[in-house]
């Protein structure tokens, strides 16, 4: 089982779609199970799955939803019961913890509580095992077998992402060709060895979401904007990966700016961004394996 | 005078008038330069590989002057380049030069592009992990107490 937790502390740079967006694309590859979880507690993700542009709730994932909060069996119920001083964790995971979107595809919901894991009302130093304890509770037990799972984390470092970064085998960074989202960039890269350590650092991949085509006749293979931040992505890699000796890398593949991409949770991957994704993946692929 | 004559005084007049207005038209119009024809446009040749990495290494050699402080320097070696190749110069910086921007106003655009790489890169530290932070105020109110 391999685990990915896309962050980012900039918000609005499309974080929970594309990892939505990358989870689907992992799901529909033969013989692939992906499971992804929203650990934020803004619910964005879980919004986008509950109710469409309208506001017109989808039935079957609420009434799945409201069952799954009347029997306690949310992240965050998880999460009490992980805490509670006990010689082990009491938490069955099943079919009502975990919802099925489709065969290969699973889900688990954010719950507004989450926003006490911000707050730290819980213990920090029990919550780091949580998501390690969770995910082994989930492979032994009768649920399908995940080849993959994603997480959604919260644009901040709380206790939970903290659990999730402590041991996920990479950490997504997405960026935008924005300056703030490249200065962005070089805070969280700074700061998120000091936030891991004493536990390994995972590898950490980050890559240029909403790429911009250069405009007219142009031969270049991006928008001069898009080309100077990513030039400068590299240069703030290079020089933090050298400096820390992380092991960081900026993926060549890029997911091209598209507005249908806001449906994309609801409506599917547009069907001209499903290679980007392909293609991202199979870098993410090749560096999980490295 | 009569009635009579003063009405054929005032359309003599306002006749006078008229053709005088005639005369300034005509001249204004004669004066008016023909609309002064654009230079045709020379479309310069492509970029090549070669010459984006010159380029971008130049650019590189000229940031690093700008931030040790030669900023005069960097702006004579700048100011060395003709226009059309200033521009091309920005252009493989991926900077957003149009084929009539004035000199000027590339020079401009370099000079934000150095000071934007500048408040990307300044910030860059080695963060410690926080065990050894809190190893260092512990020492630091050691210190203290010895004073």
């Amino acid at each position: 089982m391999k685990t990915i937790a896309t962050i980012n502390f900039k918000g609005g740079v499309g974080k929970t779609t594309v990892t939505w967006c990358l989870g689907e694309t992992v799901s529909k590859l033969p013989d692939k199970r992906t499971l992804i979880f929203d650990l934020d507690a803004q619910m964005s993700l879980t919004q986008a799955i509950t109710v469409n542009e309208d506001g017109v709730p989808f039935k079957s994932f609420t009434d799945w939803f409201d069952k799954c909060i009347q029997r306690k069996k949310t992240i965050f119920h998880a999460l009490e019961k992980f805490t509670i001083p006990s010689d082990h964790f009491d938490f069955a995971v099943g079919n009502d913890f975990i919802y099925r979107i489709s065969d290969t595809y699973h889900f688990v919901p954010a719950i507004e509580d989450l926003y006490w894991t911000e707050l730290e009302v819980f213990d920090r130093e029990l919550v780091k095992n949580f998501i390690r304890r969770l995910l082994g509770k989930i492979e032994n037990s009768n649920l399908p077998k995940y080849d993959t799972v994603f997480f959604d984390c919260p644009p901040s470092f709380s206790l939970l992402s903290y659990s999730v970064l402590s041991c996920c085998d990479i950490v997504l960074i997405p960026i935008n060709p924005d300056f703030y989202a490249t200065k962005g960039l070089n805070l969280l890269l700074n700061s998120l060895r000091m936030r891991i350590e004493p536990f390994p650092v995972p590898k950490i991949g980050v890559f240029m979401n909403r790429a911009k085509k250069p405009g007219g006749a142009s031969n270049k293979k991006y928008s001069n904007e898009t080309q100077r931040y990513l030039d400068d992505a590299h240069q703030v890699v290079d020089f933090v990966s050298h400096n820390q000796k992380l092991k960081i890398k900026v993926f060549d593949s890029t997911i091209p700016e598209r507005v249908a991409i806001k449906r994309a949770v609801q409506e599917g991957i547009p069907n001209d961004l499903k290679q980007p994704f392909k293609e991202l993946w199979k870098e993410i692929e090749g560096f999980l394996n490295e | 005078m009569n009635n009579e004559e003063l009405l054929q005084e005032i359309l003599t007049e306002l006749k006078q008038l008229n053709n005088n207005f005639k005369e300034l038209f005509e001249f204004v119009k004669s004066s008016k330069k023909p609309a002064s024809k654009r230079s045709p446009k020379i479309k310069l040749p492509a970029l090549t590989e070669e010459e984006i990495k010159g380029c971008q290494n130049k650019f590189a050699e000229l940031y690093q002057l700008w931030l040790d402080g030669f900023e005069s320097k960097v702006r004579d070696e700048l100011e060395k380049y003709s226009v059309d190749d200033l521009r091309r110069f920005g252009d493989a910086n991926n900077l957003n030069v149009t084929s009539r921007m004035p000199k000027d106003k590339v020079m401009q655009q370099i000079s934000i592009r150095f000071r934007e790489k500048k408040l990307l890169t300044q910030n860059i530290n080695i963060s410690k992990p926080l065990s050894e932070k809190i190893t260092d105020k512990e020492i630091n109110l050691k210190n203290d107490d010895e004073t």
